[in-house]
């Protein structure tokens, strides 16, 4: 396009916009016979003067917004196994991102949680995080929020669970700042206390209690989620660590509520999750993680040598926190850790709080 | 913090005296914050709370760079600066999740379907094809697409884009009314009058 042409065409689209839409061809024919390329490139921009105005930066500013808003996946807007509609992120963390989604068919609202885990890299590894994600399902109880599928799809992995509203556990600790009272604590409590039990009788290991994990809902209801999606899956099989331990370690996220087993072995079952259980309590109670230091390597090293922070060793225990079942987050009583949610749950029990 | 303020001061600097390369180190340093406050601004959904590109690219900017410390001998590296840095953000955010390559069993429906648009917030446009045609007007009348850049990545208003280009609100107007024009029909959008 040289500069001439397009001069001439500015100038002549000017003229011709000024004039009442019924008097433009006539004035084009004027003055554009000898240039017909001319005519038709003024006449085709003023086919398109009323659909200029719906640019302006603000549709700029609307596909930013899409952008930048919640869609870093590119997920937003698309159907999964063409079935569940991802409608929002509902949230993004170390171990993956989880989307708000509707099942078409039977319009109601599920979360899906997309994994972030090394699944490309290993088939082998993706086979057994489905298989152990799939047990899951298996488990039922009004105390875990159910994962009712979980989908394959070519790059990605999608775990189907109930969608939960309520708050965290985390935000609630975090919000209150000072610890719970007894008759705030031994509701969530039993009710965690149960959820694990029911998922120990089917041999399930969560292996990622912590408050992060632990849904409160208005109605007072507490759902555990994340079962079947723990991160250590791939420490169980050994041999493998130089090419997934560091990957589990930059998505474990704070160590703070895993047991020392957990960290230094593979061998591991159960009575990890009441120690992460015990941990979580202690947390409530004193409104402290015992653990926690300044870096994450402090913090494990912490856990793995049994050492609590200070504070911690001469709690003035409240009367509850003299229950056994506050031994299962106490690392210097490791061999008196209860070996059961069920265990767990009978003390609870046995305090006074029925369900 | 400090230490960010300085780096980005040093790489718009280094921009404005031609260093073409800057702009991909600054790129990513802004990026985080300008997602920040996008998320910030959509988050509050009372009408009226519409997120607006100016508060955005200027609040990106302001926070992260120590504005008074900066010898600007003029606003325009600044404003051009924003303009091309969110202009190319845009861009490659838009050309990243296009290419994002799914299963079989994804696939695209309408987003106008499946998500309704936050209130006050017109249809959004297709950012790869626009900086396309964009980068054609430029070929063809370079003060035209700088005009565009300035307005719809700057966020900047007539007045500012005529100060800062140094020409004529008028001319600024002209070149705004021609270009949208030309962009629209570039854009295939059309109407049904």
């Amino acid at each position: 396009m040289n500069e001439k042409f397009w001069a001439q065409v500015e100038e002549t689209f000017f003229e011709a916009v000024e004039l009442p839409k019924e008097a433009r061809t006539t004035f084009l024919n004027q003055v554009c016979a000898e240039w017909p390329e001319i005519q038709r490139e003024v006449e085709s921009l003023l086919q398109h003067e009323a659909a200029a105005k719906q640019l302006n930066p603000s549709a700029v500013v609307a596909a930013a917004a899409e952008l930048f808003t919640e869609d870093e996946s590119g997920l937003i807007g698309t159907v999964v196994a063409d079935k569940y509609l991802i409608r929002s992120c509902l949230g993004t963390g170390g171990s993956g991102e989880v989307y708000l989604a509707d099942h078409i068919a039977l319009d109601t609202p599920f979360a899906l949680k997309r994994p972030k885990t090394p699944l490309g890299s290993d088939p082998q590894y993706r086979k057994r995080f489905v298989q152990e994600a799939r047990r899951a399902v298996l488990l039922k109880h009004d105390n875990v929020a159910r994962v009712h599928d979980v989908i394959d799809v070519g790059e990605d992995v999608f775990i189907v669970m109930e969608y939960v509203e309520g708050t965290t556990l985390r935000t609630r600790l975090d919000d209150r700042g000072r610890p719970f009272t007894t008759d705030e604590f031994l509701p969530i409590a039993t009710q965690c206390a149960a959820a694990l039990a029911a998922a120990h009788e089917k041999h399930l290991v969560h292996l990622d209690v912590k408050p992060g994990n632990i849904m409160l809902t208005p109605a007072g209801q507490v759902k555990v989620c994340d079962f079947g999606v723990a991160r250590r899956l791939s420490a169980d099989t050994g041999g493998d660590t130089t090419c997934t331990s560091k990957a589990d370690w930059t998505f474990a996220g704070t160590p703070a509520y895993m047991a020392p087993e957990v960290i230094l072995s593979h061998q591991f079952d159960e009575r990890a999750d009441l120690f992460s259980l015990g941990t979580v309590f202690y947390e409530m109670l004193t409104a402290r993680n015992p653990f926690t230091a300044d870096t994450p390597v402090a913090t494990t090293a912490r856990v793995v040598w049994s050492l609590p922070n200070r504070h911690f060793r001469h709690l003035a225990t409240p009367p509850c926190t003299r229950s056994p079942l506050l031994t299962a987050g106490d690392p210097l009583q490791k061999a008196a850790r209860p070996e059961l949610g069920t265990r767990v749950l009978n003390h609870l029990l046995d305090l006074g709080w029925f369900t | 913090m400090v230490a960010r303020q300085e780096e980005l001061t040093r790489l718009l600097q280094a921009w404005r005296d031609g260093d073409r390369a800057a702009l991909d180190q600054l790129t990513p340093l802004i990026y985080g914050e300008l997602r920040k406050l996008a998320r910030f601004h959509m988050s509050r959904e009372a009408p009226g709370h519409t997120l607006q590109a100016t508060a955005l690219i200027h609040e990106a900017f302001l926070k992260l760079i120590d504005i008074e410390g900066v010898d600007w001998k003029d606003r325009r590296h600044f404003f051009a600066a924003a303009s091309q840095i969110m202009r190319r953000m845009l861009v490659d955010y838009a050309r990243k999740k296009r290419s994002i390559k799914r299963g079989r069993q994804l696939k695209r429906v309408p987003f106008e379907e499946a998500i309704a648009q936050p209130a006050g917030l017109p249809a959004p446009v297709d950012i790869i094809a626009f900086d396309q045609a964009l980068t054609r007007l430029a070929a063809a009348d370079a003060r035209k697409a700088e005009v565009v850049e300035f307005w719809f990545f700057g966020g900047m208003t007539v007045e500012e884009i005529a100060n800062t280009m140094d020409i004529g609100a008028t001319t600024v107007r002209r070149d705004m009314e021609f270009a949208k024009v030309w962009l629209a029909r570039e854009l295939g959008i059309n109407t049904h009058e």
